[in-house]
């Protein structure tokens, strides 16, 4: 009787601790987000998903030329002192899974 | 012998230690993933409308009933608007947002990780984010340094997620992001001297939380700490960074943005 008192409390204590401590859950890999993501865009007929590998702040980025057409010709922004609206692509975003994770998928 | 190790488990259990959050990367979706593209979405649209180059960004990633009193957002992050090279090579704007999240396997560590909104907004338990867009001229000091590197100088990998914002032992991702604004404000990398201005003139959020269930949180949870903490407890939060620049006159907004798409102040937000 008194092992089973101090069992059941003891499983108790690690359930409620495991509860708490640990709210990660089930981790969705990088590549398995890209997957899902871009499906829910094919069927919705909605923008494409991407995968971004590289970010340079735009105010960083010498020479209109290195801007995608989506952007135009012009470094909207600080230039006229008065913040003016910057445009985003439609595109969904995700990071590139690690090297080990797509290796998974195969 | 047993019955007292027996009543001392059951204690502990009626203790019921507080949630934490923490900086986690990666987390299971409660949401569809369209519905959180799509929202994602809706946030960099409306900071871009706002001309925002960077903004200071915040995910709810925690029921909030689980959360301390007085901590509505559970991960800051500074996002920047960025010329974005996908892996097929093509060239989008959009924003990119700069990080410190815990090592999966050792969650008293953290490293600096640059994702995407959708990335960010994966595994929250809420659709709705904090949006706080410092003044134009605090925007460009920041960029010039997260684009210089200063971001990695001043990062501290020992992670608490009740980290002490006034001292070097700890830090979590709301202390790096006021780090970085201090940094920025005071143009100044001296980690000793950030220290020194932040307990001046910010005021954290005190931790809602006995002292016994923060030192048997720090016994269990290895990304929990109180060794860096006096009598009281606190830590800086999204919305003391929030009270922090508007006291300051340093932000242009502070905002919340819910699933429907609109906005309401950020320190006039009743916690749910």
């Amino acid at each position: 009787m008194k092992s089973l008192n101090t069992l059941i409390a003891t499983t108790l204590m690690i359930a409620a601790f495991s509860a708490t401590a640990n709210d990660s859950g089930q981790n969705l890999s990088e590549g398995s987000k890209h997957s899902v993501l871009a499906a829910g865009h094919s069927a919705v007929g909605g923008s494409q998903v991407a995968s971004g590998a590289v970010a340079v702040p735009m105010l960083m980025v010498g020479g209109v030329g290195q801007l995608s057409k989506t952007v135009g010709n012009e470094m909207v922004g600080f230039a006229s002192g008065q913040p003016q609206p910057l445009p985003v692509s439609d595109k969904t975003i995700t990071a590139d899974a690690a090297p080990n994770m797509t290796m998974l998928e195969e | 012998m047993k019955r007292l190790l027996a009543v001392f488990c059951t204690l502990i259990v009626a203790a019921r230690l507080p949630a934490w959050a923490g900086s986690e990367q990666n987390r299971q979706a409660q949401f569809e993933p369209q519905q959180i593209a799509t929202f994602a979405k809706q946030v960099e649209q409306y900071a871009a409308g706002q001309g925002a180059h960077a903004f200071i960004i915040a995910r709810v990633g925690r029921p909030a009933e689980d959360l301390p009193e007085g901590i509505r957002f559970t991960h800051t992050a500074i996002a920047v608007y960025s010329m974005i090279e996908t892996a097929s090579g093509e060239k989008l704007p959009g924003y990119a947002i700069h990080n410190l999240y815990q090592y999966a396997d050792s969650p008293e560590r953290s490293k600096l990780v640059i994702d995407y909104p959708v990335d960010f907004f994966w595994g929250v338990q809420s659709l709705e984010a904090g949006i706080i867009i410092p003044k134009p001229a605090l925007q460009k000091r920041l960029v010039n340094l997260i684009a210089s590197g200063a971001n990695q100088q001043l990062h501290n990998p020992s992670y608490s997620v009740i980290a002490n914002p006034f001292d070097l032992t700890y830090q979590n991702c709301t202390e790096h992001t006021l780090d970085l604004l201090n940094a920025a404000i005071y143009q100044t990398e001296d980690r000793g001297q950030l220290k020194a201005n932040a307990k001046a003139h910010f005021q954290p959020q005190a931790v809602a939380a006995s002292r016994f269930k923060l030192m048997l949180g720090s016994w269990l949870m290895a990304d929990v700490e109180t060794s860096d903490h006096g009598d009281q407890v606190a830590t800086a939060t999204f919305s003391t960074i929030g009270q922090y620049l508007l006291d300051y006159g340093l932000a242009q907004q502070a905002v919340i943005m819910t699933e429907q798409g609109t906005t309401q102040p950020l320190l006039d937000a009743p916690l749910i």
